[in-house]
């Protein structure tokens, strides 16, 4: 069991580096095969992962989380086929119509029976709002410095955490693949300090986390506060671009981007301990 | 015949059809819906759906014309220990959130012996559903403080939780599931 478990967490972070490696090999001269190798790398991790929990997919799926390798895969071809060719601002509000499908597939079992279409609405606005919001920051900031993917590497990790602590072990594991593929984009990151080899990878791993949030807001009793500010923790990126950060160095800027990543999942884990009702026995 | 004889035949049948075939409102606080799950290849865990609802057609004479239909509320379910029933109702087992219900309607019966009978039916859990057969047991008829009648039966059989969808932890919590339903029936 603790065998599997390890397997499962080491997983994706293998077929990440191994794919990374195999494009570095296969395109030594560009970083071109990086740039769209690294979102497919994020997303193979990730399906890998879910295989290995959930077992082959059901098609069609038949609860939410059926949807989540199905929608990471959409997610990566939307990168490849569309980010280098759309302008900044038609990608930005791509990521928005994007962020509305993706809350959409995820709550809509919910809609009509459990929450009157009113509610609906403003759930899915709220939660469009921020899934969208959060993807387009990334995405930008992630093309402005190497650190976003150790901020996804914390971010992941404290949704994990959460999810794990609110009541789904397995919604935990599917964050914890993201943590993992994130291990491997975070030492490129620092490696290359060139950015642009993994902003496409960010912004689809930030979605990923994001539907995994929603799912869990949704589905499992994560309280609604902890689920926003788990939401949001990948938003620390913007940490380095304070004005009193602005003469340090990328790595005092990217150094302070994953302390305040780090802050904002504790304080969101103390209030999920502080308000999830535990008993003694199991 | 003539009309008076046909209307006196039918004076005594009509009653005596009405009686045959009885319906009955399940009991929730006299009935459950029991399972047990072989933990990490140890002990057994049992847990329990405490909140049911439905309704029996009885026919002692006809058990053709039987028939059940029943719904259990998933969120109702609980095993004594509050931490383990949270993860039961995520989406990792249940997903009470996606899955409210769990339904059986029956769409056959047919008699074994004066005690019991197969009912085969519709069982949807998860989501999904699927045909499974049940040997029933009639376990007695009474009467409550009220003077009212009521009808107990019960039946025990196995899934499995993958036909279901319901796959996490397989093998450490096991795939087979032996099911108990107990439930009780106040006549209408």
């Amino acid at each position: 069991m603790v065998v599997a478990g390890l397997i499962i967490a080491l997983l994706p972070a293998v077929i990440c580096a191994l794919a990374l490696v195999a494009l570095r090999a296969w395109r030594p001269d560009s970083d071109a095969s990086l740039r769209w190798g690294a979102p497919l790398a994020v997303t193979a991790g990730f399906v890998a992962a879910q295989t290995m929990i959930d077992g082959a997919p059901r098609i069609p799926p038949i609860e939410a989380s059926g949807w989540f390798s199905i929608i990471a895969v959409t997610l990566a071809l939307f990168v490849l086929v569309l980010r280098s060719r759309v302008p900044a601002k038609l990608w930005a509000v791509a990521s928005f119509v994007i962020a509305l499908a993706i809350v959409f597939v995820i709550v809509h079992p919910l809609i009509g029976e459990s929450w009157p279409l009113p509610v609906a609405i403003a759930w899915i606005a709220g939660m469009t709002a921020v899934a969208g919001s959060v993807a387009w920051i990334v995405d930008r900031r992630a093309a402005a410095g190497p650190g976003a993917p150790a901020v996804l590497l914390v971010a992941a990790t404290g949704i994990a955490a959460g999810l794990t602590l609110c009541g789904s072990a397995r919604y935990g594991q599917l964050a914890g693949a993201i943590a993992s593929v994130m291990g491997p984009l975070s030492l490129l990151g620092f490696v290359r300090r060139d950015a642009r080899v993994v902003e496409g990878a960010a912004w689809v791993a930030s979605l990923i986390l994001a539907m995994l949030v929603i799912a869990g807001v949704t589905y499992v009793d994560v309280p609604v506060f902890v689920g926003l500010l788990l939401a949001l923790a990948p938003l620390a990126v913007l940490t380095g671009e304070l004005p009193m950060l602005a003469s340090g160095s990328l790595w005092k800027r990217d150094g302070a981007r994953v302390v305040a990543a780090i802050a904002i999942v504790a304080l969101a884990l103390g209030v999920a301990a502080a308000t999830v009702t535990r008993s003694a026995a199991y | 015949m003539s009309r008076f004889a046909l209307t006196a035949l039918l004076a005594f049948a009509l009653p005596v059809a009405a009686r045959a075939a009885d319906t009955y409102n399940i009991d929730q606080s006299h009935s459950a819906l029991i399972f047990k799950a072989h933990h990490l290849g140890a002990g057994h865990v049992y847990g329990m759906f405490t909140e049911m609802s439905g309704s029996i057609v009885h026919d002692a004479a006809n058990p053709a014309a039987s028939s059940i239909d029943l719904t259990v509320k998933t969120d109702s379910l609980t095993t004594h220990a509050g931490q383990r029933d949270t993860h039961l109702k995520s989406p990792d087992f249940f997903n009470s959130k996606q899955f409210p219900k769990i339904t059986f309607k029956s769409k056959s019966v047919t008699k074994v012996d004066d005690k019991s009978m197969n009912v085969t039916g519709d069982l949807t859990i998860h989501g999904v559903t699927k045909p499974v057969t049940a040997k029933v047991t009639h376990t007695g008829t009474g009467k409550d403080p009220t003077g009212a009648t009521i009808i107990g039966f019960e039946t025990a059989f196995t899934i499995k939780r993958s036909d279901y969808g319901i796959t996490y932890w397989i093998p450490q919590i096991d795939d087979e599931i032996p099911l108990i339903i107990s439930i009780e029936g106040n006549k209408k």
